[in-house]
């Protein structure tokens, strides 16, 4: 039985092989398609065509993704390119407001016959009872209480103490600070004391002077401790009352306290200078 | 007699063959799963059945992608043999032995469709072994288990069970 299963196996795929074998020999010598291959090629083409309507759709969306997914990396690099540019740009511009107000400070420091020490500011208490900032130098550097600190806009205030690497500066807008002061155009005196958020006051002019809101008030160098013509501030409120001996004259400092990040220390007080 | 289903997973074979060339290698490479189906027919089928199957989808190979009808009808054959032959001497169902196979069967087949087209039509095209045949006969190589797991299932759901013990 099984002999005769092999054999009828065996025979059929002789037949098969035989069938396969000249199928291939006829289509060598007769390269036309022939009858059959027409015929399946007939059946298969709409099908084929049916199938290439989705195929194609596929194909475009994968495609597609693939280009998305180029796409996405593409716009990454260049998401973490314009992160690093904006980096380099701000920094840049930084440095260029760095350099034109240490250009603004050199300027300031030819105008005043002293040496100066410039400080980068490291720290402030605008809210605190005193106005003080801090700034990186201190004892180490020369500098000691008293000493006037500038900057390119004007006086900012003197230094209150000092530690090796570090110093407090008491600020004119601070209410314990004291300057004596004149006014540019009528050459009246006063004492700029500061008033905290108010800006400063100028106290104790004289109700003759002419002071108008405007006026530029400098220092008068009188105090012993700001050299005479450092710019202070500017008038901005003048009133003239029956009942005061003096004006009541509200000063705007120059000197903007919050937007300070560098300054000068005059070496030196008025007094010593001279 | 061959079972139908069996003509009905050769064809959707040969569709999701073409879909898939196209679609992942822009049909410079084909993912020969024909092959890999004949060589489970190989494993699974007896010898007229799968013969005729393997000769049928051979011959629809060659209709639809050959440019001479009966090349992939004779090369189908020849592989069904080899598989039917190795099934019954070796344990053909660890993913290895799969994988090493199918690959070779697939270089085996790009080897000889070479060497048939130098014989007859003197065209030698020899340099696709490295650049097509090989690549080729690696993906067949290890999609074959996978497919072989798929066509298992197949066989299990509409219980196409034409197994001929070795």
């Amino acid at each position: 039985m099984l002999p005769s299963k092999k054999y009828h196996q065996g025979l059929w795929i002789c037949l098969i092989a035989i069938a396969a074998l000249y199928t291939l020999y006829y289509n060598i010598n007769h390269p036309a398609p022939g009858f059959i291959r027409k015929t399946v090629q007939g059946m298969v083409s709409p099908l084929e065509s049916a199938a290439n309507i989705p195929l194609k759709g596929l194909t475009d969306a994968w495609k597609h993704y693939l280009f998305l997914v180029g796409l996405a990396e593409s716009n990454e690099q260049l998401k973490a390119e314009n992160l690093r540019l904006t980096g380099e740009l701000i920094r840049s511009r930084e440095d260029e407001r760095e350099l034109s107000r240490l250009q603004q400070l050199l300027g300031l420091r030819k105008t005043v016959n002293h040496p100066m020490l410039a400080a980068r500011v490291v720290g402030r208490n605008p809210s605190s009872i005193f106005k003080l900032i801090i700034i990186n130098r201190g004892e180490n550097d020369g500098l000691r209480a008293g000493l006037p600190v500038l900057t390119s806009l004007g006086v900012a205030g003197r230094i209150l103490e000092t530690s090796w690497k570090s110093s407090r500066v008491l600020l004119i807008i601070d209410e314990n600070s004291n300057i004596d002061a004149i006014l540019q155009n009528s050459r009246a005196h006063g004492i700029l004391q500061g008033a905290a958020s108010a800006g400063c006051k100028l106290k104790y002019v004289v109700k003759t002077a002419d002071v108008k809101v405007g006026d530029v008030v400098l220092s008068s160098g009188m105090d012993g401790i700001f050299p005479k013509g450092l710019p202070l501030g500017v008038v901005s409120y003048v009133s003239k009352s029956n009942a005061d001996m003096f004006q009541k004259i509200n000063i705007a400092p120059f000197v903007n306290s919050l937007g300070m990040e560098e300054v000068l220390v005059i070496m030196a007080t008025q007094t010593e200078g001279k | 007699m061959i079972n139908i289903l069996f003509f009905f997973l050769g064809m959707i074979v040969l569709g999701l063959q073409m879909v898939l060339s196209n679609l992942l290698f822009d049909g410079n490479l084909v993912v020969e799963i024909s092959l890999i189906l004949v060589i489970y027919a190989g494993f699974k089928l007896n010898l007229i059945n799968g013969g005729i199957f393997s000769f049928t989808l051979g011959f629809f190979m060659d209709c639809l992608m050959s440019s001479v009808s009966g090349l992939y009808a004779l090369l189908y054959l020849i592989i069904f043999l080899m598989a039917n032959l190795v099934s019954t001497r070796i344990y053909g169902e660890k993913k290895l032995f799969i994988v090493v196979f199918v690959g070779l069967c697939a270089f085996t087949e790009g080897g000889l469709i070479l060497i048939f087209y130098k014989l007859v039509y003197g065209l030698d095209k020899f340099h696709y072994l490295g650049d097509v045949l090989l690549p080729q006969a690696i993906i067949a190589g290890l999609l074959a288990p996978s497919f072989f797991s798929l066509f298992r299932r197949f066989g299990d759901l509409t219980a196409c069970r034409n197994y001929t013990p070795a």
